[in-house]
């Protein structure tokens, strides 16, 4: 299958939820689309996979995330993430997909340095349009600094 | 007994023994799965799932084949997965998944199970119709609505909240009439989900209900609805809604007198503050807190005397909540407390802006 039209620039993504259904829908729709996914249940293993990425010098081009997870929580990640000491992993737009969505949690998604947030239940098109316009920003802003 | 009468009855008892561990076997292996066979079966109608929901096209005949299992325990595992599924997206993946549901037969299979004698398998099949998402169960889950057993009823009422069928609410809000008081709760549930929708007919049973000497139960939950849904659509609405529930501030119940006060002071405005105030001198602690703190959402100027009344009351809570419904008039509410406070010696020289709390 060929790639979506939102995900064109799109490669890779890690995929953070504990929910085992969720983490299958959405690799099963971006691998569909040929890009790369990863899956973690928690901010550590995320933030292994992230930092191994990039010590490869492939980081992941978005990361979708719940806000509920093993351990803690994508609030916290999101924090370690954007303390990150390689700007590989600090940069990497995150997303937040979350069954939590009162005002109030959106809030703390923004606050915490999340870049999007979308409600669960969710829709395939409009979720792959927002991480579309994210990765596409981000290389716009890179290609830019240079 | 001959020998060959004894070998015979052993052989028969033996043989009755045989025929019947290999039908335990038979049924073990046929009608309830192995962990293994159950997990393994999971996993292929969760992996096919999972890509009919993603793709951009419907499921194809040979996908719906796949799913269509021919034992009971592998179409309740379908209905799971779907319902697992359906939960998370919405839109055209929603739809896909739905029609899988639709395709197999399951659909079809509960619709008819809801008219099965046994109770259980009704239940069941609501539940199980609810989940399916399927629009095909609207009106099978309606005629459930008058179900002869109560938790059939119950069951279809929060079936259909899920799909939010407007048309359903009347027949859901009578269900509170022949109810008991806990299936009420859950009925109320589904109203308040319907959300403004549901406030006329909401009044309109409250209104049936004055003329049902048992209608006390009926009074209390519809009013507890209309007063978590709040205002109606419009200012029309609001009239007839604060109109429907100015009778019951003088039932005898307590309980209908306090949740009427909460509904009118969430639907209400400053010119229904008027019908409130009798409450203030309930015998009802619990319904003088609820009548004060309504006048304070309702804040009608005329009515911060009478709270500053209620807010000498020795009883803490009472004195709360009127303390509570004084602050919604902002400056002059406080400075009324202050001045209170001052003459009994419990404030001494506070500065004009110092907030007045517990």
């Amino acid at each position: 299958m060929a790639k979506r039209e939102f995900l064109s620039e799109v490669r890779s993504v890690l995929v953070v939820d504990r929910d085992d259904v969720t983490r299958r829908m959405l690799s099963e729709r971006f691998a569909s689309s040929e890009v790369e996914v990863s899956v973690a249940l928690s901010a550590d293993e995320a933030l292994v996979l992230l930092a191994g990425r990039a010590l490869e010098d492939r980081p992941f081009d978005v990361v979708v995330s719940e806000v509920s997870l093993l351990g803690s929580n994508g609030y916290e990640l999101v924090g370690r993430v954007r303390t990150h000491e390689d700007p590989r992993v600090s940069r990497v737009p995150v997303v937040f997909l979350s069954s939590r969505k009162r005002p109030e949690d959106v809030v703390a998604g923004f606050r915490a340095g999340g870049d999007d947030f979308v409600a669960k239940p969710w829709d395939f098109s409009e979720l792959e349009a927002r991480i579309g316009a994210l990765v596409r920003r981000m290389s716009d802003d890179e290609g830019g600094a240079r | 007994m001959t020998f060959y009468e004894a070998a015979l009855a052993v052989a028969v008892a033996a043989g009755i023994n045989l025929a019947l561990i290999a039908y335990l076997v038979v049924r073990r292996l046929v009608m309830r799965p192995t962990p293994v066979m159950m997990e393994a079966r999971s996993e292929e109608y969760a992996s096919l799932l999972d890509v009919i929901a993603v793709s951009d096209e419907p499921a194809s005949d040979e996908d719906v084949r796949a799913l269509s299992g021919a034992r009971r325990w592998e179409r309740d595992l379908l209905t799971r997965l779907v319902t697992e599924r359906v939960l998370l997206v919405t839109g055209d993946a929603r739809s896909r998944l739905v029609d899988v549901l639709d395709r197999t037969g399951v659909v079809d299979e509960r619709i008819k199970e809801l008219e099965h004698p046994s109770v259980w398998k009704r239940r069941l099949a609501a539940d199980a119709l609810g989940r399916s998402y399927s629009e095909r169960a609207i009106s099978p889950l309606t005629l459930a609505l008058r179900d002869t057993d109560p938790d059939v009823r119950s069951i279809a009422a929060k079936a259909l909240g899920r799909f939010e069928v407007v048309s359903a609410i009347p027949y859901i809000v009578s269900l509170i009439r022949d109810l008991s008081e806990d299936l009420c709760a859950g009925i109320a549930d589904t109203v308040i989900w319907f959300g403004v929708d549901a406030v006329g007919p909401l009044l309109a049973e409250i209104r049936r209900s004055e003329e049902d000497s048992d209608g006390e139960r009926v009074r209390y939950w519809c009013a507890t609805c209309v007063a978590n849904i709040g205002s109606p659509s419009d200012a029309d609405g609001d009239v007839v809604a604060a109109e429907a529930l100015k009778p019951l501030l003088a039932d005898p119940s307590d309980r209908v007198r306090r949740v009427a006060a909460l509904a009118l002071g969430n639907v209400g405005t400053a010119r229904d503050a008027e019908a409130l105030m009798p409450l203030l001198s309930d015998s009802e602690r619990r319904v003088r807190c609820e009548a004060a703190l309504a006048l304070g959402r309702l804040r009608d100027p005329g009515t911060t005397e009478a709270l500053l009344e209620l807010f000498k009351e020795p009883d803490f809570d009472v004195s709360t909540a009127a303390g509570d419904a004084l602050a919604e008039f902002g400056e002059t509410g406080l400075e009324l407390m202050r001045g209170y406070l001052r003459s009994v010696g419990r404030l001494q020289g506070a500065p004009a802006t110092t907030e007045v709390g517990a």
